[in-house]
């Protein structure tokens, strides 16, 4: 019995070490390619903006200089821009999660009455829109424009999210639910001390797509916030360096008859580069902060 | 883990309420401290930083004297998408510029008319705009909109800031400094030159280039009419008054072939038509390009960063080219004044706030105030020399052309986009401080004035013949109605033309003729007449309110 | 279990007894589920106060639309920008592309997301599998205006593309690669790969962390080589998220996304490169068009939901169950 045992691993071994080395140097060939534009960007950001108009800017910056990130950061609203963006992916990510997650486990009950009806509904709200403008009146109407929760609500509960954890939740093994409701506990129950321990790899992915979501979203502020400086994002913020830095504003008659001839110490380029890296670290360095609830695999034991 | 979670949930409120209440502290518009009044201005016309007028120095200045400020809010994104949900809700900024949308914010009556106040109240206003108050009139007889740039004297500027065709300094340098008046003599010295250098810096030299990305369609529309001796890329008859497109005519065939005869002698940059806007520039940048064609202002990034180098002979030079002897050039702009878009002062503002908005720009329209945005202090940013004639000495220059120092002076704040003249003051000094040619000449370097020597010249201008008065220019300044002919020729024209032209240019010398009638047969399908009958009755109009 | 009740007028008294238990049965049901009920009411009505009523917008598609007039001063025109959108000359093209890049799109999307998250999950040292991951998802925070800057420069003629292949002696003469229609499916399939897998993975790692580890031990026990432990193993653990995800991203087939393809497209390559939101963004915004963006709002979601119901119907049938 044994050495029938050591033969096959002696076997997997040879298999698995060809296997391996190949998979590991595809790794690493990957990781440059997705590396690499971001090296770039660092290295554009640290660069002296004319001189990057040259081109040949690759993974290193040939004119060192901390002059755009100055220039970022000196926009006073920087600061509070940073602080909302972080307030409205917290908030939009905690709450967000907990409605998306509760809706999910109604609708991955079998029993649920309105189990079809409420699916058919959410999932329809992916393929349309209303449009801008009734969206407008909406947010108007409810008193939306101008607030912080104009962040949150609209966009509480994502179908795809929501169809995502019910996915998850059903995969769950019956047996645990049956348990809990011999012992008499009620849904809430179910949910809130099973059901939510248990999805941790689908809490967490679903968690970093609201907080990407949330950290990148500009359009909102850009239609319901623009003049309330206390309530402006960063990517809104970045966004407006971005456009104050372009010479012409995209209408070569406006452009034309201003003639404006700017002295840039600060070029477009540049400016996007910069923007690039203060807007994607902090998200950036949310996943690895989340990896650890993708726990391989959950024994049944811990459970119980 | 629950335990983890309220933490955080705990931690959420605890910031929720704190932006929540930051935010409830400050309120917006038509706001008393004291006696000073703040009120909005948003620009959709110009992206920038947004400021109150009185944190300049020059808005400080008008604030003590009108006790008005104003929030300045520019555009992010896309203007017709947020002056929509503006009209949609009926809810306006006091004072806005609506960009390409102007002309539905006056159907929905979201501006005022401004004959009464200005008549009643603001004097020096009417004065200011009094070479075009009645172009300013609409069909309903009433003013909305108060543009910038108002015309008050030609004066030519003593650089190339618009179109012309652009040759590598060195190459002219190496030739002997030629003077190329026509088509032909252009490409004969773009083409020697590229045949002596093969390779620029160990780059491939590129012997000519044109943009043409996203809007940036000038370069590959716009030359035969230059080449034709027009002021602009559209056919007006100087007699007739009579306007026709020349995207079909023979003028255009000329050009394209001339392109595609180039091309076959491996001239033509392979990839002009596929890089974006800052390939191109980077291009420009690197020196590798003899020679283009282009206003000045739209490469204007890579042409300063040229100017800022080490080496004073990649810069370029501008001809004005036509296609023979004999035609005129008209590259200069003639006086001119855009009508639109421009500030309008919108509905929902009170009485009392419109009247005090428009004594603020009332206040702004005197001569002195004029001076103060154009020039700014006198001892501080130019000087008067005894025959009244204004200057700048090279501090002056170097204070002026910093950024941060035009923030804080308020230049970027209360410049354009603000009633303003343009030409030249009463005095004769000019109004833009670096058409001045007091000005101008202290910029010119060493090899500036080698050229100049050369080419027998005082200013770089002195190539170009002056434009003949056109009240009309420029003609995209006229109305087009929203889902009319004339706009849809416009998209469609645009389409056409990207999409044909580099078959045209990159073919086969033998399929030339073919491509070009394919593409004649199908532009004479598109409405042009339509949009041409547009422009024609605009420059008609233009032409009779301006006496001519 | 009482089967659903279906009002009918005309019913014998059994029929009619059997209804009346199943409407009191109903009603049993919804009161012992009350918490369930608790969960999702509230969200029923958020959706229908921030989703559903907006749709009142799609009236605009019918209109003339200004926003300068009150919505009983609109000008009703009927379908004209529906007609308007589909006998352009350009439409039957435009429509042609945009399915033909959200096909492309969604295979290679598909495939290269499972490969990759199973090459991953093969990975032994912990450390290395972090790195890689994190690694992997960053070419989907650029945004596509950086993006498509590099997918220009390194597909122009001096860029590494091309050197590579002169470099190999593969070709002679570099090609102009955004200069050809031709070739823009598959520059666009390849960029948004490479934009987006890394991130793709993430929720089929997050599936496969959900499968019990002990399927595994017991399958090496058993000798199972590595190949075969992905494929009875792995992959039946992440079935019911690709299937899931598949569906979804079928409805979404005609949504192919527009900034690449703007940024990406120039007159030489159009013809493959426009597809229907270029066209509207062209036609529609520039011209303070909203009713045309609004038609074509309208056209896309009746595509959307039937390519939808027919996915979820084939998924069905094919024993992998639906969304619905």
């Amino acid at each position: 019995m044994l050495r029938v045992r050591k033969r096959n691993s002696l076997m997997r071994t040879r298999e698995d070490v060809v296997f391996d080395t190949f998979n590991i140097m595809f790794m690493i060939l990957l990781s440059v390619i997705m590396l690499y534009p971001f090296i770039n960007q660092i290295a554009l950001s640290l660069n002296a903006a004319t001189d990057s108009v040259k081109g040949g800017i690759y993974l290193w910056p040939r004119e060192f200089t901390w002059r755009n990130y100055e220039y970022v950061f000196s926009q006073a609203s920087i600061i509070q821009a940073i602080f909302v963006s972080v307030a409205r992916t917290v908030v939009g990510t905690g709450v967000g999660l907990l409605c998306t997650a509760m809706v999910a486990y109604a609708i991955a009950q079998e029993k649920f009455v309105f189990k079809k009806s409420v699916t058919i509904i959410f999932i329809m709200t992916m393929y349309f829109n209303g449009g801008l403008i009734p969206g407008y009146l909406l947010m108007r109407d409810l008193h939306l424009i101008g607030t912080f929760w104009v962040y949150i609500l609209p966009g509480l509960i994502s179908a795809f999210n929501l169809i995502i954890m019910r996915s998850f939740i059903e995969g769950l093994p019956k047996s645990l639910f049956e348990q809990a409701r011999i012992d008499g506990a009620g849904d809430f129950r179910v949910f809130f001390q099973i059901v939510l321990p248990l999805s941790l790899p689908v809490l967490a992915t679903v968690a970093l797509f609201v907080a990407v979501g949330q950290w990148n979203q500009w359009f909102d502020v850009f239609l319901y916030n623009s003049s309330n400086e206390n309530l402006t994002t960063l990517q809104y913020e970045l966004m407006k360096i971005l456009q104050n830095t372009a010479t012409s504003n995209g209408d070569w008659n406006t452009a034309q008859a201003s003639g404006e001839r700017a002295v840039q110490a600060v070029t477009p380029k540049s400016i996007q580069a910069t923007m690039t890296i203060v807007a994607s670290l902090p998200i950036i360095c949310v996943y690895p902060f989340l990896q650890k609830y993708f726990v391989k695999g959950m024994t049944l034991g811990a459970v119980k | 883990m629950v335990k983890r979670k309220s933490l955080v949930l705990f931690l959420s409120l605890m910031l929720v309420l704190s932006v929540v209440t930051a935010c409830t502290n400050k309120e917006s518009a038509g706001q008393e401290e004291g006696e000073v009044f703040t009120y909005k201005f948003f620009n959709a016309s110009s992206t920038g930083k947004d400021v109150n007028t009185a944190d300049t120095k020059i808005g400080k200045m008008f604030e003590e004297a009108t006790g008005v400020n104003f929030d300045i809010e520019h555009i992010v994104g896309d203007s017709n998408q947020k002056i929509g949900t503006m009209i949609a809700s009926g809810e306006y900024p006091e004072l806005l510029n609506a960009q390409n949308a102007t002309n539905d914010v006056i159907d929905a009556g979201g501006f005022v008319p401004l004959n009464d106040l200005i008549e009643e109240h603001a004097p020096n206003l009417r004065k200011l705009y009094d070479p075009i108050w009645e172009k300013m009139k609409l069909e309903d007889g009433n003013i909305y909109i108060l543009p910038s740039g108002v015309s008050n004297g030609y004066i030519k500027p003593p650089n190339v800031g618009q179109s012309a065709f652009w040759i590598k300094r060195e190459a002219l340098k190496e030739q002997g400094y030629p003077h190329p008046k026509t088509i032909d003599e252009f490409f004969e010295i773009v083409e020697t030159y590229a045949k002596a250098h093969p390779k620029t810096d160990g780059a491939d030299t590129i012997p000519y280039t044109l943009l043409q990305y996203d809007w940036h369609v000038g370069q590959l529309f716009d030359p035969p009419a230059f080449l034709s001796g027009e002021q602009e890329g559209i056919m007006v008859d100087d007699e007739t008054l009579e306007v026709s497109v020349h995207h079909n005519q023979d003028i255009t065939k000329r050009w394209l072939k001339i392109l595609n005869e180039v091309n076959a002698k491996g001239l033509f940059d392979r990839e002009a038509f596929t890089q974006n806007f800052d390939e191109y520039l980077a291009k420009i940048s690197s020196g590798r390009v003899v020679g283009w064609f282009g206003p000045r202002w739209e490469s204007g990034t890579a042409l300063d960063t040229l100017e800022l180098d080490d080496d004073p002979y990649n810069d370029y030079m501008g001809f004005p080219i036509v296609f023979e002897e004999g035609i005129k050039d008209q590259y200069l702009n003639p006086e001119s004044t855009v009508t639109s878009p421009g500030m309008g002062l919108t509905s929902g503002t009170s009485e009392e706030d419109q009247v005090r908005i428009i004594k603020f720009l009332d206040h702004m329209a005197k001569v002195d105030s004029q001076k103060l945005i154009t020039w700014g202090i006198e001892g501080e940013t130019y000087e008067v020399n005894e025959e009244g004639r204004y200057y700048r000495t090279q501090e002056q220059i170097d204070l002026v052309n910093k950024e941060e120092f035009r923030d804080e002076f308020g230049f970027k704040a209360l410049g354009w986009y603000w009633p303003i003249m343009s030409g030249t003051f009463d005095d004769g000094n000019s109004v833009d401080p670096a058409v001045q040619p007091e000005v101008a000449q202290l910029a010119y370097d060493e090899v500036d004035k080698e050229f100049l020597e050369a080419y027998n010249i005082e200013t770089f201008t002195d190539l170009f013949t002056e434009p003949d008065p056109a009240p009309w220019f420029p003609f995209w300044d006229a109305v087009i109605e929203t889902g009319s002919e004339a706009q849809l020729y416009d998209q469609q024209s645009r389409d056409l033309i990207k999409r044909s032209y580099p078959d045209i240019i990159l073919a086969d010398p033998s399929d030339f003729d073919a491509e070009w009638d394919k593409f004649k047969g199908e532009f004479d399908k598109l409405p042009y007449e339509a949009y041409e009958d547009v422009i024609e009755a605009s420059v008609k109009k233009e032409a009779e309110l301006m006496g001519k | 279990m009482q089967a659903q009740t279906k009002v009918k007028s005309h019913t014998s008294p059994i029929v009619q007894l059997n209804q009346e238990k199943g409407m009191k049965s109903f009603i049993k049901k919804c009161r012992s589920q009350k918490a369930l009920l608790l969960m999702t009411l509230p969200f029923v009505i958020w959706v229908f106060i921030f989703k559903y009523f907006p749709v009142w917008g799609w009236s605009m598609a019918f209109q003339d639309f200004k926003p300068a007039r009150s919505f009983s001063e609109q000008e009703w025109v009927g379908f004209k920008h529906f007609i308007f959108l589909f006998t352009d000359d350009r439409f039957l093209g435009v429509l042609r592309n945009t399915l033909a890049q959200s096909i492309i799109n969604l295979v290679l999307g598909f495939v290269t997301a499972i490969g990759l998250a199973l090459l991953i999950n093969e990975l032994t040292n912990l450390k290395f599998k972090k790195v890689v991951q994190t690694i992997s998802y960053l070419p989907h925070f650029l945004s596509w205006v950086v993006a498509a800057a590099l997918v220009s420069s390194v597909l122009s003629i001096d860029g590494i593309v091309n050197e590579i292949l002169m470099g190999l002696n593969i070709i002679d003469k570099e090609i102009l690669w955004l200069g050809k229609g031709e070739y823009f499916w598959g520059i666009l399939g390849a960029s948004e790969v490479w934009k987006n897998v890394g991130w793709n993975t993430i929720i089929y790692l997050a599936a496969i962390s959900m499968i019990d580890q002990e399927q595994y031990e017991a399958a090496k026990i058993d000798g199972a080589s590595r190949l075969q432990r992905i494929r009875y193993i792995t992959l039946p653990g992440m079935k019911q998220v690709i299937v899931i995800l598949l569906i979804m991203n079928i409805g979404y087939i005609i949504e192919a996304g527009f900034e690449a393809q703007y940024l990406l497209g120039n007159g030489q390559n159009i013809e493959f490169s426009e597809n229907i939101d270029v066209f509207v963004i062209n036609y529609g915004i520039s011209m303070f068009n909203f009713s045309l963006a609004t038609a074509a709002g309208v056209f896309k979601t009746v595509i959307s939901l039937i390519f939808l119901m027919a996915a979820n119907s084939f998924s069905k049938k094919m024993g992998q169950g639906g969304l619905y």
